[in-house]
């Protein structure tokens, strides 16, 4: 079983090759807003590393966010196209639970502590969402939060009273607010604030079959509408463009 | 075989041709979802463009018969346009490209619509004048050969299409205005009154349509309102002949200017009947040849960008992956 999977839900890329027991290869950069330029270079890089062509996959998977809706547009648009022209299954997978299975330790798991994957929404909010742990896995506790820093400090702490520990990008862009109780951020050098692609890889043994009807459903988790007043175009269309 | 996808604004458009021949061309109109917010809200518009891209293309390559293998060129749009509905088609075509093994055409729009009239029916040859007239451009491109622009003339503001459609609304018409505003110019006097061309001098091929609009509103204020809906159809037509005559007249002196033979029309403001019927008119009398393609070719549509990509040098593999889409910019070189 061989799988591609990325992630584009923030300015970081991550791409990885392979399955949960053998990672074939693993590219981390720093996109910045250049996905559309860096993604598939990458793509390429990472299966010709591994003397292999896009025709040789048996899965693709693909952060869906929440996070830049550009950026998660690029993936998800190179992965429907992928699978769409090769015949290869399709599956979406939360970039905040990438991020909470990075942080979790389940070697020396922690049950009672809660993880708290943070992702930067622009224009001062973030999205958010809990997760607890067993000794194998994750398992979202809440649902998606879309709130500025301080009113999600303030709703998690009405939620718990457990040690809550989070990581991500929108941690590192409001460190300082979200270092208080309940919250425990990790310090902010860690590498576990990034999505990895990693986590999406799917156990060896994973049977899909190609449906074309499938990839239709796979889509950004947006969360937030559109901004509609702020963008409304000057330059009305009608049927003139 | 050319499988070319065109997202730059907001209709879904993907299309395939082969050596010429049009086998398919798909567009999927978003105009219902921004009705609603009475204009195009880009955002809403590259969600759209995500959902509808595949089946679209799924229904091109099935339309045209035509199996995987068989694409040995992937196009797509990569400017100018609204940015996030690009970058959702040029993703989607390099990795279709990739998928196939395929080469990869970036195009531009404008040069998009010029190459419309490469199609049948009746295609035209250059050397021609191109007046490109839509919501989102004027211009007239003088094109010497295929693949060889340059630009004469250009608006420098409104774009003709936005000059139609905001003398719609102006006149209380509806969501998009100017279909609406013809078909009432239709049933009206022209010349009731007597609305500014923009730049209308001599030997000035650039266009200005922000005198006009402005010129209605205050002409609409002064008139009052039982005026303004009894002459309605009047001013409409009135308005209409003001933003046309300026297309027309400084076609003709392009045409004059660089002395070219051929004039074609690109662009959704092709469209328009007046301009239509008029610059008909204009070129019989001067025994200049016209071309104005099929409405379907007017609008934005993919077959015009697998026709322009047939005169543009493919880009082989690998060097195309790392090719990004602009939200502006003159004719890609
Ligand atoms: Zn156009």
């Amino acid at each position: 079983m061989r799988a591609l999977a990325f992630d584009t839900a923030t300015e970081d890329l991550s791409i990885a090759l392979g399955n949960r027991q053998e990672l074939l290869g693993e590219i981390n950069i720093k996109a910045g807003r250049s996905h559309l330029e860096l993604l598939l270079p990458a793509i390429n890089d990472l299966l010709g590393n591994a003397g292999m062509t896009a025709a040789g996959l048996d899965l693709i998977c693909v952060g869906t966010g929440p996070g830049t809706f550009s950026g998660l547009r690029v993936g998800v648009a190179t992965a429907r196209a992928l699978s769409q022209s090769l015949e290869t299954p399709l599956q979406g997978q939360s970039s905040l639970a990438a991020l909470a299975e990075g942080m979790a330790d389940f070697a020396f798991g922690n049950m009672e502590e809660l993880l708290l994957p943070v992702i930067d929404a622009r224009r001062g909010q973030v999205f958010a969402q809990l997760y607890r742990t067993d000794a194998a896995s994750v398992m979202a506790a809440s649902g998606v939060f879309c709130e500025a820093p301080q009113d999600l400090i303030r709703k998690i702490a009405a939620l718990t009273d457990r040690p809550v520990r989070a990581a991500g990008n929108g941690i590192l862009s409001y460190f300082a607010l979200f270092d208080q109780k309940p919250v425990q951020p990790l310090p902010a050098a860690d590498r576990r604030h990034k999505v990895r692609a990693v986590y999406y890889l799917p156990a060896p043994g994973l049977k899909m079959k190609y449906d074309s009807r499938d990839l239709l459903d796979v889509l950004p988790a947006y969360i937030r509408e559109p901004d509609a007043d702020k963008t409304v175009l000057l330059r009305k269309k009608g049927i003139w463009l | 075989m050319i499988l070319a996808i065109e997202t730059s604004c907001d209709d879904t458009c993907a299309a395939v041709l082969d050596n010429g021949k049009l086998l398919a061309s798909v567009v999927s109109s978003q105009d219902e979802f921004h009705a609603r917010y009475g204009g195009i809200v880009p955002e809403v518009a590259s969600r759209r463009h995500l959902e509808l891209i595949n089946p679209v293309i799924e229904a091109a390559l099935s339309e045209a018969g035509v199996r995987p293998g068989q694409i040995g060129k992937v196009a797509a749009t990569t400017g100018p346009g609204l940015i996030g509905a690009l970058m959702v088609g040029v993703a989607t075509a390099k990795a279709v490209a990739y998928a196939f093994e395929a080469d990869f055409v970036p195009v531009d729009h404008l040069e998009g619509h010029i190459a419309a009239n490469y199609l049948p029916p009746e295609p035209l040859e250059p050397p021609m004048i191109c007046l490109i007239a839509s919501g989102g451009h004027t211009s007239i491109v003088h094109v010497p050969e295929r693949g060889s622009l340059e630009i004469a003339g250009r608006t420098l503001d409104d774009a003709a299409g936005e000059a139609l459609d905001k003398g719609a609304r102006l006149l209380g018409l509806g969501y998009p205005g100017g279909a609406e505003l013809d078909s009432l110019a239709a049933g009206g006097d022209p010349d009731f009154t007597a609305f500014p061309i923009g730049l209308d001098r001599p030997g000035n091929l650039d266009f200005s349509f922000s005198g006009v609009k402005t010129a209605l509103y205050y002409y609409l204020r002064k008139a009052g309102e039982q005026q303004a809906c009894s002459r309605k159809a009047d001013i409409a037509a009135s308005y209409q002949k003001a933003v046309v005559s300026a297309l027309i007249k400084k076609t003709i002196s392009a045409a004059v200017q660089l002395d070219c033979r051929r004039i074609c029309l690109a662009g959704g403001v092709s469209a328009n009947s007046e301009l239509r019927r008029r610059l008909k008119q204009e070129c019989d009398r001067r025994d200049l040849r016209l071309r104005i393609p099929p409405p379907q070719l007017c609008t934005d549509n993919a077959a015009m960008i697998a026709s322009a990509a047939r005169f543009r040098p493919a880009i082989g593999y690998p060097g195309y992956l790392t090719i990004g889409a602009r939200a502006s910019g003159a004719f890609a070189p």
